[in-house]
């Protein structure tokens, strides 16, 4: 059994379909302590009704474009005023620290009287997934999602890609019915109602890759078992890493409708060709079991469907 | 952490890898030797986003956040759950670089995915059915064309010169305005002919109408926008080749377009995300 040390992170990545571009609803965060004992990734995605509002108090900018840029200055704060400390108090931790600023961005609105207060009110609605990590000892790092939402957080070890983090929807975790049923979303950082921050914390003993993505960044693939295939994929035919991730920045923005930000973390691995190596079982057996069975039965040759694909795929998926 | 570059592992803050000699590639404002964009903007939005003692820990509205509660296979299960060790065992992973190639194999299958599941697109569907349609109608005119030229003939006389004979009386009369002199025998052979011509001919406008705008165009169509994103060629090194050509929207079943069925909605009542918002 091969001895893997996790004291250090051992790449971080962050994917955005428009670099620099500062009025997008959604943004990506990243960060390693001083100590160089802990790191967070975060993704965050203004969304709602009103994310489209303009606020001449805040520059033009839109109301996702603000709830989002908030909500990651706060969990920067977070981050680095040393309130992530990996127990059970984080997510109370990090929503008040996003709450800290919400408030600070409401008082600079001048609605009061204004019918249009009340709608606008409602604001600044935004998703986000973060993901921290304590890599302090050798033998083992401790890895924390925190989210809100429908931003996703996944781990992406030898077993597949496994979604951590459980949607803020109305219905059953199911991240294919989900695409195509948009089921509503019930939970949500704002700047006026209560909401949940949810958190899990997982022991992490082999390497793996950490991601957070807003929902464009998977959500347009046909299936999950794609979305996992396009990650490994880009992997596998890159040289470097920089190669690696323009290639899933490419193959993501061909096939998103939308803006999209992830951050991808690994831990773990020796080096970059022994992370390729790592993960070259797990895609072959991805490509006999799942892509080519959903190829033959999009091209009609098979009777077997995405559903049963998925059904058997989703077991590892969820777990 | 791996230079982005060679793979070699150097510290965080090194930006030039020591051992290529480029750019490491790190995250600028990683290790906070730079403001995030995100966080300048932040700032250009409510001025100052740090926050002292006093003011932290007062949350915006009253109620404290709920804890989802964390489920088992994290922590001592993770391990098992987590280990690859029995897989790497089982399977045979390659060694040498040249293996890599044979993923090439499997670009076309990856450009592959956005083909709708199902064995006939909506347009082949219509086109099947309408040239159903169109055939039945032809036998149904064929059969009362034939009734009709038992009924009203009686004899076995040949339907085109029937036709040709008639057509032309028809002419004539026309031509003369000199009212009908045809029996009504003829006149009504004369009917069920034309009517008989008008729809041969219109049928087989239809159908080469049909044939020559729908069929080849959507045949067409599917291939030059599938056909060479399913094969892609790919240069040295840019991305746009390794990726699919073809929208989302063409597995309108697979990958809905709507961004606002996608997007998050405002609680309560909100329904989606409104596109502009991006």
């Amino acid at each position: 059994m091969n001895k893997h040390s996790f004291n250090a992170i051992n790449t971080l990545s962050v994917l955005d379909s428009e670099k620099g571009r500062s009025l997008d609803g959604n943004c990506a965060v990243y960060r390693i302590d001083d100590n160089e004992a802990k790191a967070v990734t975060a993704v965050f995605e203004g969304c709602g009704k009103y994310s489209a509002v303009e606020y001449a108090e805040f520059d033009n900018r839109t109301g996702a474009n603000i709830g989002s840029r908030i909500a990651a200055a706060a969990t920067i704060n977070w981050f680095n005023s040393d309130k992530c400390s990996f127990d059970d108090n984080d997510a109370s931790r990090l929503r008040a620290a996003i709450d800290l600023i919400m408030r600070k961005a409401k008082r600079e609105l001048d609605y009061e009287g204004n019918d249009l207060f009340n709608k606008k009110a409602k604001n600044f609605n935004t998703s986000a997934a973060v993901c921290a990590v304590d890599y302090y000892n050798d033998d083992s790092a401790i890895c924390e999602f925190l989210w809100a939402g429908n931003c996703r957080g996944y781990v992406l070890d030898g077993y597949g890609l496994c979604q951590l983090t459980e949607d803020d929807v109305n219905g059953p975790q199911d991240a294919l019915a989900n695409r195509a049923d948009r089921a509503k979303l019930v939970n949500v950082i704002n700047a006026d109602v209560d909401y949940t921050i949810n958190f899990r914390r997982i022991s992490i003993t082999d390497p793996m890759m950490l991601i957070t993505a807003t929902t464009a960044a998977f959500d347009d693939f046909g299936s999950p078992m794609e979305f996992e295939y396009a990650i490994l994929y880009a992997l596998i035919k890159s040289k470097n890493i920089a190669e690696w991730e323009n290639r899933l920045t490419g193959i993501i923005k061909q096939y998103a409708n939308d803006d999209f930000s992830m951050s991808i973390m690994s831990v773990g691995f020796d080096d970059f060709d022994q992370m390729k190596k790592h993960y070259e079982p797990r895609i072959k057996h991805l490509i006999e079991e799942y892509i080519r069975p959903l190829n033959a039965a999009r091209k009609g040759e098979t009777k077997i469907n995405i559903r049963s694909l998925w059904n058997r795929y989703k077991s590892g998926y969820y777990r | 952490m791996f230079c982005k570059n060679c793979g070699h592992n150097i510290a965080p803050s090194e930006q030039v890898c020591p051992f290529c000699a480029e750019k490491s590639g790190f995250p600028k404002g990683m290790v906070g030797d730079e403001e995030l964009l995100a966080v300048r903007e932040a700032k250009a939005i409510v001025g100052d986003v740090s926050f002292g003692a006093d003011s932290y820990g007062k949350p915006a509205v009253s109620s404290a956040p709920r804890k989802r509660e964390e489920r088992a296979f994290a922590d001592e299960q993770a391990t098992t759950i987590f280990s690859i060790d029995e897989v790497n065992a089982a399977l045979n992973t390659p060694t040498t670089a040249d293996e890599y190639d044979e993923y090439d194999d499997y670009d076309d299958e990856y450009y592959d995915n956005k083909k709708p599941p199902f064995p006939f697109t909506n347009s082949q569907i219509m086109i099947i059915g309408g040239g159903a349609l169109i055939v039945l109608v032809l036998i149904i005119i064929l059969l009362l064309s034939k009734c009709g030229g038992d009924d009203t003939s009686g004899t076995p006389t040949s339907k085109e010169n029937e036709t040709s004979f008639v057509s032309s009386e028809v002419i004539d009369a026309g031509s003369s305005s000199s009212g009908s002199s045809t029996t009504s025998s003829d006149t009504s052979s004369a009917t069920s002919s034309e009517s008989s011509s008008n729809v041969s001919s219109d049928t087989s406008s239809d159908t080469s109408s049909n044939a020559s705008s729908e069929t080849p165009s959507a045949t067409s169509s599917d291939s030059s926008s599938e056909t060479p994103s399913e094969t892609p060629s790919e240069t040295p090194s840019e991305t746009p080749s390794e990726t699919p050509s073809e929208t989302p929207s063409e597995t309108p079943s697979e990958t809905p377009s709507e961004n606002s069925s996608r997007a998050p909605e405002d609680i309560g009542e909100d329904e989606g995300r409104d596109p502009d918002a991006q």
